[in-house]
């Protein structure tokens, strides 16, 4: 590493504000987080190991729906619901992203860069939010695609699907997908540890579902068809069970809007 | 212009900043001193929107942190530690400060080769030292050109090279106009850095004046003088009211009052001076001095255990 010695060369000096405008400095926020999550390797490599899990699970779930049907078990179905029922897990892998969005700046420190930049802190959250909702939508979609290509290859004539059930199954996919994201990152942001974060969001999409109807408390078992994971089932699948479409992308807006409420406060009232 | 205003942080009962009122000017160097723990990191993160003061508030060019526009045009800041994720490489991380405030791409190669970072630009930040930390948190703080820096303890983890370098740049964004707070709780680095001094102890301010009048208002001072006729002048002296000793070697150490008479009683007096020297006070003397050795976190001696009980 050389050093240098000279300063800048000395010039006028800069001017005191920006004349820059309002919706220039959402889209600098957003170009931003761009920036730092297309800028570190392990969002690659997630994105990666979320393609590769889903490319193995439907595979393998295509190959099993063949084999039960050769040997006479009713186990066809439309190779988009394998997909859609890999993805259901294999998704972590993408909302991990989420999680690091802002666990990692809080772990390394560069949460301080990120607020110095950009102070608004409701800027901060959406910016971050309108980067990972897109990645998911896109990569949400691809998945389904893939998934779908892999589980008719296996399944063959036990998979045959429509294209509608194909299309809602990617029109969901991305919609929930980004949804559960925004969630899971405003979880982040008031968690601020990984591991902390993790866990929540393992409890609230996956655990809680199984866990309330234990208690055998009716209004908890109902409860359980308001968790995330429900609505997202709803979606990806066109099903009128417990409830419709509509139903489900409000339950799952609630949720993601409820991460960032609580996120935005955390922000907003917590020293760094 | 940084304008403090009875900034006050309180964790509890204990006040890490307490009634801070101050206005850091532009054009100088401005060096803001106290012992580890005495509230500078958090005065400075009240500044800079990081932390929320519990009382007071913080203006830069007269605006709230947080309601300035693209604020990196403003106010640049390196603050200790890691700045950025370390899968990033530099030029990425540089890259997304830049747009974040709309600022020209091509700053980063500039301000990357203004630190010496332009060889590793491509390299991760989980690689970097301390020192190259260091400079890429200032290389990050020269990005949006402002007219105000603050910078914690910037010259940590650099080599002397490093350090020389730093202290230079200070100086000359300060000539340019520009407002530099600086804060250190190494005092002699501050004795050749900076022209203001602000001191705080246990979140209280305690000086805020010019290094020049803090030097020459605290302290006793003391003078060396060198003469043929030693004995004689020391009664000169005496007589004008000042104490004087006679070293092993033919010198008097005087100290007292109106030691700059010196010259002109010798003048006077007829005596041939071979040697004056005033001694300067350190401005450790002076701290010292001002805080009364008030340190949040004092030392014992190693070699005295408490006894088992």
């Amino acid at each position: 590493m050389s050093s240098t010695r000279t300063a800048p060369a000395p010039g006028r000096l800069p001017a005191m504000t920006s004349e820059r405008g309002r919706a220039h400095r959402w889209g600098s926020a957003i170009a931003f987080e761009w920036t730092k999550l297309t800028g570190v390797r392990s969002t690659l490599w997630l994105v990666l190991a979320g393609t590769l899990l889903t490319l193995g699970g439907t595979l393998l779930i295509g190959a099993s729906a063949r084999a039960s049907g050769e040997n006479g078990f009713a186990t066809a179905a439309p190779a988009p619901l394998f997909a859609v029922q890999t993805i259901s897990f294999t998704q972590v892998a993408v909302l991990l992203v989420a999680v690091f969005a802002f666990t990692a700046e809080y772990s390394n420190g560069s949460i301080r860069t990120t607020l110095l930049s950009v102070p608004g802190r409701g800027r901060v959250l959406i910016a971050k939010s309108v980067v990972l909702a897109a990645m998911s939508v896109v990569i949400g979609s691809a998945l389904v695609l893939l998934g779908t290509l892999a589980a008719s290859a296996a399944a063959a004539e036990y998979g045959t699907f429509t294209g509608a059930q194909l299309g809602h199954a990617v029109l969901g996919t991305a919609v929930s997908l980004a949804l559960t994201s925004v969630f899971v990152l405003g979880v982040a942001a008031a968690l601020r540890s990984t591991a902390g974060t993790i866990l929540t969001m393992f409890v609230v999409l996956y655990a809680l579902s199984s866990v309330l109807p234990i208690f055998g408390q009716g209004w908890l078992t109902d409860l359980g068809a308001y968790l995330p994971g429900t609505a997202a089932g709803v979606l990806v699948t066109d099903a009128a069970d417990p409830y419709g479409s509509a139903t489900a992308l409000a339950v799952l807006a609630g949720w993601a809007g409820a991460g960032l409420g609580v996120g935005y406060l955390a922000l907003r009232y917590r020293d760094v | 212009m940084i304008e403090l205003d009875g900034l006050t942080k309180a964790y509890g009962s204990k006040k890490a900043v307490d009634n801070l009122t101050v206005n850091i000017r532009p054009g100088m160097v401005t060096g803001f001193l106290g012992p580890n723990g005495a509230g500078k990191s958090t005065t400075m993160r009240m500044v800079l929107g990081l932390d929320r003061p519990t009382a007071g508030r913080a203006r830069i060019t007269g605006r709230r942190y947080v309601d300035l526009v693209d604020p990196l045009r403003t106010v640049g800041a390196v603050l200790d530690g890691r700045a950025g994720h370390p899968g990033q490489s530099a030029r990425s991380h540089l890259l997304g400060i830049a747009r974040s405030n709309g600022l020209a791409p091509g700053r980063v190669p500039a301000v990357l080769e203004t630190v010496g970072l332009g060889a590793v630009a491509n390299k991760r930040l989980g690689t970097f030292s301390l020192g190259m930390t260091q400079r890429l948190g200032i290389a990050g703080a020269l990005l949006g050109d402002p007219a105000v820096l603050l910078l914690d303890e910037p010259v940590n983890g650099l080599d002397p090279d490093g350090v020389l370098w730093i202290r230079g740049l200070m100086r000359s964004l300060a000539a340019q106009g520009r407002t530099v707070l600086v804060s250190s709780h190494l005092l002699s680095e501050m004795q050749d850095t900076a022209d203001h001094l602000v001191l705080i102890s246990r979140g209280r301010l305690v000086a805020d004046e010019s290094m020049a009048t803090l030097l020459a208002k605290r302290s006793a001072r003391a003078a060396t003088v060198r003469t043929p006729q030693g004995p004689a002048f020391a009664a000169v002296l005496e007589r004008a009211g000042m104490s004087v000793t006679t070293g092993a070697e033919p010198a008097l150490h005087v100290t007292g009052e109106g030691l700059e008479e010196i010259g002109a009683l010798a003048f006077e007096h007829g005596h041939r001076l071979d040697e004056l020297s005033f001694r300067r006070p350190s401005l450790e003397e002076a701290y010292l001095d001002l805080t009364g050795g008030d340190l949040e976190y004092t030392s014992r001696p190693v070699g005295s255990p408490e006894e088992p009980t």
